[in-house]
């Protein structure tokens, strides 16, 4: 960890890869954006039959979960699972294993750099956006510093746990050829499970307890719930150790898993 | 410097019947077969030496390499090079070594070959000074200089290995490993490197292992060479001791000048019983003969025999045989 320095260089490359993408980039927000206006049509028709709040939430609320849920999943996102794939299969990672680097600090790296390319592009539009619909609906700046400090602090975290989450099935790749159904499967585990559809709070506390405890509400559920208000004093703190608790897990589990896999490893080609 | 034991890499391979029942099968049930590429080497190199590496196609020579670099874990065996071992101690090992790959690149693809270089010298943390006298060594011997503004994708295969070789060397590594530096490259080009390789070794007493199936590598750079063949070690030592061994032939090849003698009767009564091997086409003539026979002495007996216009003695070429140790190790497969 001393020598930071020697990451910079595949931030840089992260970036870069990022712009070449930008185009690929705008066309998925577009995508997402048009999904989060879906949502929020689908919840403003189940709001207009209840009067105004929904299990704590007001419509205004859910406006905001919706749009700043989105925006965060944008912000975390990881490529882990996909380079380790794409670089086994293309034996590409024979060029990443001879580089005095560490194998996750040098893929978590690339993901900053495109971290702060999608920052930039999608997530301060998204919180201006949000903060302007605010303004209308209450007449008054919502803005809080405060809060938006919080939010990225929680953020960060959410950030390692989603990588670390993301490597274990990245090294998975060791093994398996083909990663593919693997990977589907771990998105649509992470969208649902992550409270990113839908509020966990929405579901009944049976399923919602253990869920809130798994990783997953680590990853884009406990900022926006911060953001949002929804967590403060204790509630904030234990639930943001929570997810101190699941990056040192997950580092140790994707740890574990790459002790065993590195020696499954085969490289084809020259 | 390196050191390695019984070194065995067996890589699992799926074997799938052909035809659709074959995919159902293999879908539910694969089918392996488990390939020996590496098959019980062991080998040991001192510093500053050149070894070559050289094989057929599926020999196994990439598997070795990329075993001493870490990359890949023998299924067996021990492997130390540099007093490190390249799998437990990857991190640390690998900033002593240089690694070039003829058939991928470390180069930034779409940069401009001076942000590559800017790149390893972060995450190699060469010192500035140093940095940019290496540099001018590298420019010296491989003339990358003109290359620095280009972006890498626009380079030419030459130029491209040039530019590998030298990120490679940037941070003065005490192994350099080159699986099939010359591939693809032409003769002039193929030249340029392998000067290249041979100073690098010179000025910086860097120890070279490099993998190759052009002969021309091995004789102008190896001290000493390695032939592997389906996994195995088959020779082992310097291309003189090869040619000793194995090479027990030399070749005269003359032109005649009057075709109109009955000459390959006249040879034969000569030369035959001796052990001499004589073969005549057209004008050409070929005499093959023990090495141990004096040449000049034969040469003396084919000069009053026949009227001769142009001559040559050739040792038979490493080529030859390398194919004749080839084919030895099939017959006993
Ligand atoms: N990843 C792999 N999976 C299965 N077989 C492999 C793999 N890599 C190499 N092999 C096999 O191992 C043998 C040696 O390959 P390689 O070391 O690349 O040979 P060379 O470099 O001498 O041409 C070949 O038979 C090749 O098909
Ligand atoms: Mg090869």
């Amino acid at each position: 960890m001393s020598r930071i320095k020697a990451y910079i260089p595949f931030s840089k490359g992260g970036f870069l890869t990022a712009i070449a993408y930008r185009t690929h980039i705008l066309g998925f927000l577009v995508g997402e954006l048009l999904f989060s206006f879906i949502m929020y049509y689908l919840w403003k028709t189940v709001f207009a039959n209840t009067g105004g709040t929904l299990l704590g939430f007001t419509f205004s609320d859910m406006v905001v979960f919706i749009f700043l849920s989105n925006a965060t999943r944008f912000l975390i996102h990881s490529e882990a699972t996909y380079t380790v794939a794409e670089e086994i299969v293309e034996g590409s990672i024979s060029m990443r294993l001879i580089k005095p680097v560490r194998l996750d600090l040098s893929l978590m790296f690339t993901d900053l750099g495109g971290t702060v390319l999608t920052f930039v592009l999608i997530f301060i539009p998204m919180l201006i956006g949000i903060e302007i619909y605010r303004y209308f609906e209450f007449g008054v700046w919502m803005i809080s510093p405060v809060r938006i400090l919080l939010f990225l602090f929680s953020a960060s975290f959410s950030f390692l746990v989603n990588f670390y989450f993301d490597l274990c099935f990245g090294f998975m790749a060791f093994f398996l050829k083909n990663l593919w159904g693997f990977s589907i499967l771990k998105q649509s585990m992470v969208n649902f499970l992550s409270g990113s559809m839908i509020p966990l709070d929405f579901l009944p506390k049976i399923f919602a307890d253990p869920i809130k405890l798994m990783p997953f509400a680590s990853i884009s559920y406990t900022p926006v719930m911060i953001f949002m208000g929804k967590y403060s004093g204790t509630a904030l703190i234990s639930a943001v150790l929570l997810q101190v608790f699941w990056v040192i897990m997950l580092y140790v589990i994707s740890s574990l898993i790459y002790t065993i896999a590195k020696r499954y490893l085969s490289v084809q080609g020259g | 410097m390196i050191t390695v034991e019984n070194a065995v890499k067996d890589f699992r391979k799926v074997i799938k019947q052909p035809g659709l029942k074959g995919s159902v099968q293999a879908l539910f049930k694969p089918g392996y077969q488990v390939v020996h590429a590496v098959n019980d080497i062991s080998f040991e190199v001192n510093k500053g030496e050149i070894m070559g590496f050289i094989g057929p196609n599926g020999a196994g020579k990439s598997t070795m390499i990329k075993m001493l670099t870490g990359i890949l874990y023998p299924t067996s065996g021990n492997i130390s090079v540099a007093g490190y071992d390249p799998q437990k101690q990857r991190q640390q090992y690998v900033q002593h070594i240089g690694v070039v790959f003829g058939q991928r690149t470390q180069l930034w693809w779409d940069l401009p070959l001076s942000e590559t270089f800017t790149v390893l010298k972060e995450i190699y943390q060469v010192e500035r000074r140093e940095f940019e006298q290496r540099m001018g060594y590298l420019n010296d011997v491989l003339d990358i200089a003109p290359l620095m503004t280009s972006p890498v994708r626009t380079l030419s295969l030459g130029q491209r290995m040039r530019a590998d070789l030298a990120a490679a060397m940037l941070h003065r590594p005490k192994v350099l490993f080159l699986d099939e530096p010359t591939i693809g490259l032409d003769v002039v080009v193929k030249d340029n490197i392998r000067k290249a390789i041979a100073n690098m070794n010179k000025v910086d007493d860097t120890t070279i292992i490099l993998t190759t199936h052009d002969l021309a590598d091995i004789e102008l750079l190896s001290h000493r060479i390695m032939m592997i063949d389906h996994g195995k070690l088959v020779y082992q030592g310097t291309l003189n001791d090869l040619k000793d061994k194995y090479g027990k032939s030399k070749k005269i090849e003359f032109v005649i000048s009057d075709i109109n003698q009955p000459i390959q009767q006249l040879l034969s009564d000569r030369f035959s019983q001796r052990g001499i091997e004589c073969s005549v086409d057209q004008e050409k003539g070929t005499l093959i003969y023990d090495r141990s026979i004096p040449s000049a002495l034969i040469l003396k007996e084919l000069l009053e025999l026949v009227s001769i216009k142009d001559i040559s003695i050739k040792e038979s070429d490493v080529e030859s045989i390398i194919k004749q140790i080839y084919l030895a190790g099939d017959k006993y497969e």
